[in-house]
């Protein structure tokens, strides 16, 4: 038994026409529509927006390249560094050596003269002490005969000039 | 549930044109003169789509955020994807604002039939046939401004087909163009329209065997997802043939 969805026949679709039905004034404002809204929107949206995408991706790209050419740039600064640093380390390796080297030359000048100095401070002080000794005796000496002469005085308890007993010491004594 | 329902007449009151606006609570309302059903939801898509780009997109926006960045993405995709590659460089971009409305119009008209209370107007031939007849227009017309009728001479035949051949393929290939902007109009339409019908179909099973037939509601859930997925789809198909059909008119050598 055949339904009633089967059987009625759409009788709004009937007034409405079929779906396929042709409408001349749905057509036009169709075309009306699709043209209004591509005139406002190729003014007002499209030609802006698809500008600014380009304005953006060209600017995008650029600083992209320069973005790489900042990372040439500091890849070549990196590499100056490092060959900066190699070179100064070198440098700097050199003047320590250089440094060393002038040290231990220095060192063993000042060395060398310390001994020079102190070897004629030694021999000044051995000059001096010969002196000294020699001063030393020849005050013993005097010292020995004023001596010798106040025990003879003593001794012989005679008054002797000074002059005679001397002359007679120095006698002896050369005789010595 | 209800056995005087009549399916055949819900679905079909759903898919056509009509000059009532059914409403709920209000009751059909009248549209006045001249507008129809699907010629207000094409006027809302319009309105919707001016909205969209004139006030919602920030065009001075340095970094794009949001629903700006989201349409933007269709907008680069149509130009970089459908409209340079199929039609070249220069063509491509001077195309690219047509194809963008094109594809917005479209798409929003097919996304206002998935709102309850909306209809569907390129569910209706009417909407989608002098959409496809300006790309014919396009086609024909079109070429022989651009290239001239050498030009469109030889994009119709090629130049190394033999003299005997030519009245054939000439019929042929107008048949062709014609075959191609009418398969423009027929897919969207079709496409549109049955989503629909097998939505309709399903949610009036429910209303005439009632909660036996509840499963068709998760089947109606489901197609309602699938027409989504069409619906952005089929504005994309539109657009891609258009800008493939347009250029291959425009640049036969290739």
């Amino acid at each position: 038994m055949p339904t009633s969805a089967q059987t009625q026949v759409p009788s709004s679709a009937q007034e409405q026409g079929g779906i396929l039905t042709p409408d001349n004034t749905l057509l036009v404002l169709t075309w009306a529509t699709f043209f209004a809204l591509l005139f406002i929107l190729h003014k007002f949206a499209w030609k802006p927006i698809l500008a600014g995408l380009k304005k953006r991706e060209d600017y995008v790209r650029k600083s992209l390249e320069d973005a790489d050419k900042i990372n040439q740039q500091l890849a070549d600064i990196e590499k100056d560094k490092t060959r900066i640093l190699n070179d100064a380390k070198e440098q700097g390796n050199a003047i320590i050596e250089q440094s060393r080297k002038m040290s231990i030359e220095i060192s063993s000048k000042i060395e060398t003269a310390a001994k020079k100095n102190a070897e004629e401070i030694v021999n000044s002080a051995r000059q001096e002490l010969a002196g000294e000794r020699q001063r030393v005796i020849g005050a013993l000496k005097k010292e020995s005969v004023a001596t010798a002469v106040a025990l003879a005085e003593k001794i012989l308890k005679e008054n002797l000039d000074n002059e005679k007993n001397r002359k007679l010491i120095n006698d002896a004594m050369k005789d010595v | 549930m209800f056995p005087h329902f009549n399916l055949n007449e819900y679905i079909m009151q759903h898919v056509s044109n009509s000059h009532e606006w059914h409403l709920p609570f209000w009751g059909p309302l009248p549209l006045p003169g001249i507008l129809t059903l699907h010629a207000l939801m094409m006027f809302i898509a319009a309105t919707i789509v001016l909205l969209l780009f004139l006030v919602i997109y920030r065009k001075e926006d340095r970094v794009p955020t949001g629903m700006t960045n989201c349409l933007e993405m269709f907008v680069v995709f149509i130009r970089d994807e459908i409209a340079v590659p199929n039609m070249g460089e220069k063509d491509g971009l001077s195309f690219t604002p047509m194809l963008c409305t094109t594809f917005f119009f479209i798409l929003m008209m097919n996304l206002l039939g998935l709102i309850p209370l909306f209809a569907t107007a390129t569910g209706d031939v009417n909407v989608t046939g002098p959409m496809a007849f300006l790309i014919f227009i396009l086609l024909t017309l079109g070429t022989l401004a651009r290239n001239g009728l050498k030009g469109l001479w030889h994009a119709l035949i090629p130049s190394t087909l033999p003299k005997i051949l030519i009245p054939f393929f000439l019929i042929t290939e107008i048949f062709s163009l014609m075959v191609r902007s009418g398969a423009l109009m027929i897919r969207l339409f079709a496409n549109m329209m049955a989503g629909h019908m097998v939505i309709l179909s399903f949610l009036g099973l429910f209303v005439l065997f009632g909660w036996v037939a509840c499963p068709a509601i998760l089947m109606a859930v489901f197609i309602y997802c699938l027409e989504l997925f069409v619906a952005f789809l089929q504005a994309y198909i539109f657009v891609l043939l258009s800008a493939v059909f347009i250029g291959q008119m425009y640049h036969p050598e290739h």
